[in-house]
């Protein structure tokens, strides 16, 4: 899987997976999104357009990111979930704390 | 739509076993006319099946699992094979852990998903066998 992250910013930074986000990479994944809430990006918003598939450990390390990002007063929020990943949240019911929107920009809008 | 079967083998090498059970199903779906949703159903729930072998059962260097989907007018099913460590499935059925939880998903899903998931020890062999249902009649 390829992760890119890229200020959107001072505290914002846009997290861009491109694969499948599975057992495979979520540990290197939560990782990486705890270092750039160390880094200072207290707002992570992932950008799921190119994930192709999303497995409970690949949850996990959302989870993960997201208890990091509050932990430092911040959120994790989804952007562009495909139908695949949405299934996913539903099938949890984590879609109540990971909410999902519609685009990168809405995501970092929202209050 | 007639049955259709296939049978794979999936390595136990997490990399290489996850790499080609998914090749296996986009070969499979190219197979069938199953609706969209319904494939990514199915997918999940093998996905995380798969994945709970390959992180508990199996270790690189031991035999192939081996994987048979069928595709019937009214049922998907998976059935699969492995010759790793057995497996205690809860009598208290899954359940999906607190919202914070980082773990302990994966067969929950296959289960809520699923319209059987069985689990079964068969002298060395660990056996499940997947079951969803994709039209009524």
């Amino acid at each position: 899987m390829e992760i890119i992250i890229n200020p959107a910013g001072e505290h914002a930074a846009v997290v861009q997976l491109r694969g499948r986000l599975d057992l495979l990479v979520a540990s290197e994944v939560k990782q990486r999104l705890a270092k750039a809430v160390q880094e200072g990006f207290r707002l992570l918003v992932i950008d799921m357009s190119d994930v192709s598939f999303v497995d409970s450990s690949g949850l996990g390390a959302l989870i993960g990111g997201l208890k990091a990002a509050r932990m430092a007063g911040g959120d994790l929020r989804l952007a562009s979930v495909g139908a695949q990943a949405m299934a996913m949240l539903e099938l949890t019911t984590l879609n109540r704390v990971l909410r999902p929107y519609p685009n990168v920009a809405e995501a970092l809008q929202a209050g | 739509m007639d049955r259709i079967e296939h049978n794979y083998e999936l390595s136990p090498v997490p990399e290489e076993g996850v790499a080609q059970l998914h090749a296996a199903l986009v070969a499979f779906w190219a197979n069938t006319d199953i609706a969209p949703d319904i494939q990514i159903r199915f997918t999940i729930a093998l996905a995380e099946v798969v994945a709970n072998i390959l992180q508990h059962a199996v270790v690189p260097g031991d035999a192939p699992i081996k994987l048979r989907l069928r595709c019937t007018p009214t049922s998907l099913e998976a059935r699969l094979v492995d010759k790793g460590r057995s497996w205690t499935m809860p009598t208290t059925g899954f359940t999906l852990p607190a919202d914070h939880a980082e773990r302990g998903r994966g067969l929950a899903i296959a289960n809520a998903v699923l319209d059987t998931l069985q689990y079964r020890r068969f002298r060395d062999l660990n056996c499940w066998r997947l079951v969803l249902l994709h039209r009524a009649d």
